[in-house]
């Protein structure tokens, strides 16, 4: 039985990244792939519903951005309100870690 | 990026937005973000080693399936109900440029279909009584809300729709072809709503060729809304005999009603008229007491509630066995009422709750051989629940002539809806139960 990230599991991982830096969709998709050693290993498409679910909710912000000789991109930054989110979010992931590594044992 | 590589990318942006249902900025917006991974990934691959087709596959590929990032779309921006119902149903497929003319001759049937729809749910709701009016009236107003939604999805390249449009014209000819067969031979129909089902089918028929690839992009609806879709397109014709065999729980029903008979027998005065004096002789006193349980709420729907109706309930009497040795009524004589009216009162209030002779449409449900004087009527104003009305018949044989004691049968007529019926002898306490409606008064 393998774990899976739900709705707002994945949007916290990607609050996780841009809290870091802007970042853009496919750079998003790269990073969480990478970062996890391919454990998250989600469709790629399923990073824009997301995003966009942030940026509805006030999270994070949109803008694009002009790129010499390819398509533009469009990169998301955290809002001040998307910042409380993820220090709030990330203190009950983490309880809620710790509590399911206490049940599942070593 | 050859125009064939970016074209499949393209589309598979399109397919991915089709369902999600996003106004003209947001999909445009989207598109152009999407569009700017695939391409992107396109190249990552093609930079690897896969030749270009490869890379675009494999760029694809790990995009996802588009109907369920377009799903998760949706949802971003609408309801769980929409992104269920609405998005499945509407996404537009093929641009209002490509639309075929049969379509719009489909829309018109349609439209002509909905104000039916819409006239009918006016009747139920003003018309029937609350239970059907509450069932009726929801069934129509779905039925109304998907055809609505058909209209739409039709015009949009809809293949559901499409096959939706065509079901409602096939009715439409079907139920023309079905008043005109059962109008009777004294009535020239003439199905102008089968004409122009005929009409439309054929124009769809001759144009199926450019039909089909308008609705081809469109992905089918499966599972419990494809149900609700094919129900949707029968029920309303369905419904007024559906309606007719439901019990509406809101009306009362023969078991509501206790009929208690009683009859006593014996020789007394009997009144001779005005200005006669009585006469000894043979009596026969029926007693109906009829008692509600409940009574009918909105008896004749909501709207005539309100307007005055001669609309009462009908009861009568009728020998049931004039006993052996009886005289005939070929000679002249039978059980009869005297000169005195027959009695109809509230035994809770002692006030007058019928007359004598009921004209109502109640009356039609009694025996043919039970009408005219035989009947009363009862007022609806004075049913209510636990109050007892009471019906007192004084019955007698000529005058001067000894007859065998009979049996009376007493039968009550609630609207046009059901009867109760019973039979008493001399001394008797009976207690009527529900009968098969009788032939109705010519």
């Amino acid at each position: 039985m393998a774990p899976r990230l739900d709705r707002g599991d994945f949007g916290l991982l990607l609050l996780g990244l841009l809290a870091e830096r802007e970042m853009y969709g496919y750079e998003l998709a790269a990073e969480l792939r990478q970062r996890s050693d391919a454990i998250i290993d989600l469709p790629e498409g399923t990073v824009y519903p997301a995003l966009r679910r942030l940026e509805r909710d006030g999270l994070v912000a949109g803008r694009w951005a002009e790129v010499s000789g390819g398509p533009r991109r469009r990169y998301y930054s955290l809002t001040i309100t998307g910042q409380k989110a993820l220090v709030k979010g990330r203190d009950a992931w983490r309880r809620f870690a710790s509590a399911a590594d206490g049940l599942l044992g070593s | 990026m050859t125009p064939e590589t970016e074209a499949l990318l393209r589309a598979r942006v399109d397919a991915t937005l089709a369902g999600a249902g996003l106004d003209g900025a947001t999909r445009a917006d989207l598109a152009e973000e999407l569009m700017g991974h695939l391409v992107e990934r396109w190249q990552a691959h093609a930079t690897g080693g896969l030749d270009e087709a490869g890379a675009a596959q494999r760029a694809i590929a790990e995009f996802g399936a588009s109907g369920e990032i377009g799903r998760e779309l949706g949802r971003t921006y609408h309801s769980r109900l929409w992104v269920s119902t609405i998005g499945v149903l509407l996404p537009a497929i093929s641009p209002a440029s490509r639309r075929p003319q049969a379509v719009a001759w489909l829309r018109l049937a349609m439209a002509i279909t909905w104000i039916l729809m819409a006239q009918a749910l006016v009747l139920v709701l003003v018309e029937a009584t609350p239970g059907r009016a509450l069932l009726g009236g929801a069934a129509l107003v779905a039925g109304l809300i998907v055809l609505a939604i058909a209209f739409q999805a039709v015009a949009r390249g809809q293949r559901w729709a499409l096959w939706y449009a065509i079901a409602i014209v096939v009715l439409m000819v079907v139920a023309g072809l079905w008043n005109t067969i059962t109008s009777g031979p004294t009535t020239i129909a003439i199905p102008l709503g089968s004409l122009f089902g005929l009409f439309v089918l054929a124009f769809a028929r001759r144009s199926w060729l450019e039909l089909r690839p308008f609705v081809s992009g469109s992905a089918p609806v499966r599972g419990g809304l494809a149900v609700v879709l094919a129900a949707s397109i029968g029920a309303p014709s369905l419904l007024p005999p559906l309606l007719a065999a439901l019990p509406d729980p809101t009306q009362a029903s023969a078991a509501d009603l206790t009929l208690r008979l009683s009859m006593t027998c014996d020789h007394g005065p009997v009144p001779m008229g005005a200005g006669t004096p009585p006469v000894d002789g043979q009596r026969a006193i029926v007693v109906a007491d009829m008692t509600w349980r409940r009574t009918d709420m909105l008896a004749r729907g909501l709207l005539r509630s309100f307007v005055p109706a001669d609309d009462a309930d009908s009861a009568g009497i009728r020998t049931d066995d004039a006993g052996p040795g009886a005289i005939t009524a070929a000679d002249g004589s039978f059980w009869m009422l005297p000169t005195d009216e027959p009695t109809v009162i509230d035994t809770t209030t002692g006030a007058t709750a019928g007359w004598w002779g009921s004209t109502s449409a109640s009356v039609a449900l009694l025996p043919e051989t039970i009408a005219g004087s035989l009947t009363i009527g009862i007022d609806q104003a004075a049913i209510q629940p636990g109050h007892t009305i009471r019906a007192t018949w004084l019955v007698v044989p000529p005058t001067g002539m000894e007859a065998p004691w009979p049996r009376f049968e007493v039968v009550y007529a609630h609207l046009d809806r059901f009867l109760v019926e019973g039979t008493v002898g001399c001394g008797q306490t009976t207690f009527g139960r529900e009968a098969s409606r009788g032939a109705p008064v010519p």
